[in-house]
């Protein structure tokens, strides 16, 4: 069933803010976002490739339609202009990584936990590795863990780094793998699957 | 933009006492320019007018009266006039090559502004956007006077790449700018990527059209931010390379966010290069 939100006459952030409550109101389907200028259009484009759905627009008259697919109806891997989706993997598991060394106890026997923990996941390829606080300098160059994180994301793993943990490690030129994300993409991303929290 | 009315006249005169500072004057008397309904609540206006009369007085400059008018939207604003010896006047055209760029304020209170209207901008961030906005460039200006500049301009609707198109083209140079090295206020970045993008920044983008050239490396975001119009934005300061130091050194010690920013080069095809 098909959703439509018209934006017609609204300035923005409006027609962001309307699209993101429509889209919150569904688990999966279509909503049409219908704007009247090219800023609207834009940013609801935007905001919709970042939250990782189906995106495809077409100019109607004045106006934009902008037909966004969320969850199910998502067609993987078509390849068409302005499409990101990142996660292409079959599984619906979510990592939340939320330090650098795996358990509590010695940091040395931790790190080299974290490390093996990736190599025993990349079998599987879950579909979302989400890295935050010290997690996220496990993205970082100079860590063994990753040689293994990028094989997860070439195999369709999507990989998020919190952007407020890289800033507060004053390390965000050091990412080397994955995405910077933010704490409301984060909670989608832990909304849309199973989550397993990796403390 | 805020909901505080004591804050937003803060910010008003803020912004309208920086283009003094930028041109390395002193404010000396400021006049209150005020649009009002006159069904909304009186105590709104005078709590208006009392954050713009404790910003000038800060500044210490006099806000010697002004005038108002009934309109369907409260508007305010201030017309400043200041002091500055013929010869020690700044503008913005007097950038040469070899200078250094230094900007003082974190750039995003466009993007902030946007996202505080869609209520998504958390309270750390708006706060943040509310301090740099309704903060006078008053100690950068002094500390401008003492050091000695080439040129200066202050970075508000045009956005940074805006404001710094504007030196380049009046100095006739290009400049260089490190996007790297850009001071940005925590979290915009997140908002930009959920298209927070204020109307002001496409129109700055499309404006300064093939002037500015990005490096692939400059995201999409960070372009965004760099377009971003500012509201109250700080200065954008042209510095022969041996006065940098002293100048960065007495900025931190006024406790001034800044930054060095990019270089002045001479005039080639770009206005404006991007890494």
């Amino acid at each position: 069933m098909e959703k439509e939100v018209n934006n017609c006459g609204l300035a923005c952030p409006q027609p962001v803010i309307n699209t993101k409550k429509a889209l919150d109101e569904i688990n999966s389907g279509v909503v049409v976002s219908i704007v009247d200028n090219e800023v609207a259009k834009e940013n609801v484009t935007r905001f919709v490739q970042n939250a990782g759905h189906q995106v495809d627009v077409k100019k109607s008259n004045d106006n934009y339609m902008i037909t966004i697919t969320k969850g199910e109806g998502q067609q993987v891997n078509k390849s068409k202009d302005n499409i990101t989706i990142t996660n292409t993997t079959q599984s619906n598991i979510v990592y939340l990584i939320t330090t650098d060394a795996l358990g509590q106890g010695s940091p040395d026997l931790g790190y080299t936990l974290m490390k093996s923990f990736f190599t025993a996941i990349k079998e599987t390829a879950p579909a979302i590795l989400i890295f935050m606080n010290t997690g996220v300098k496990l993205a970082c160059k100079d860590y063994k863990t990753i040689e293994d994180l990028m094989e997860l994301q070439e195999k369709g793993t999507e990989i998020l780094a919190c952007g407020t943990c890289l800033d507060y490690y004053k390390i965000r030129e050091n990412l080397a793998v994955g995405k910077i994300s933010n704490m409301f993409e984060i909670v989608n991303a832990m909304e849309s699957g199973k989550v397993i929290t990796v403390p | 933009m805020v909901d505080d009315p004591y804050t937003f006249g803060q910010i008003a005169a803020a912004n309208a006492l920086s283009d003094v500072f930028a041109m390395g004057g002193k404010p000396v008397l400021a006049l209150n320019i005020v649009c009002f309904p006159n069904c909304l609540d009186i105590q709104i206006l005078k709590e208006i007018l009392h954050g713009g009369a404790d910003k000038v007085k800060e500044a210490k400059a006099v806000t010697a009266g002004g005038h108002s008018v009934e309109d369907d939207e409260p508007k305010y604003g201030l017309a400043v006039t200041g002091l500055v010896h013929p010869n020690d006047i700044l503008t913005n055209a007097d950038a040469k090559p070899g200078d250094i760029l230094v900007l003082t304020k974190p750039l995003g209170t466009g993007i902030i502004n946007t996202a505080i209207k869609g209520e998504l901008a958390n309270t750390e961030t708006a706060d943040m956007a509310i301090k740099y906005m309704s903060q006078l460039n008053d100690k950068a200006g002094k500390t401008m006077k003492q050091v000695g500049v080439n040129a200066c301009t202050d970075i508000t609707g045009f956005g940074f790449l805006g404001h710094a198109a504007e030196m380049a083209k009046a100095s006739n140079v290009s400049l260089e700018l490190w996007s790297n090295k850009c001071p940005v206020i925590e979290g915009v970045i997140e908002l930009a990527q959920m298209g927070m993008i204020p109307a002001g920044a496409y129109n700055n983008r499309k404006y300064l059209g093939a002037g500015v050239v990005f490096d692939d490396a400059v995201s999409r975001e960070m372009q965004d931010v760099m377009y971003d119009p500012q509201t109250s934005g700080g200065l954008l300061i042209s510095v022969s390379p041996d006065k940098v130091d002293p100048l960065m050194k007495r900025l931190e010690g006024y406790q001034v966010t800044a930054a060095v920013v990019g270089c002045v080069k001479s005039k080639h095809e770009q206005l404006i290069e991007v890494r």
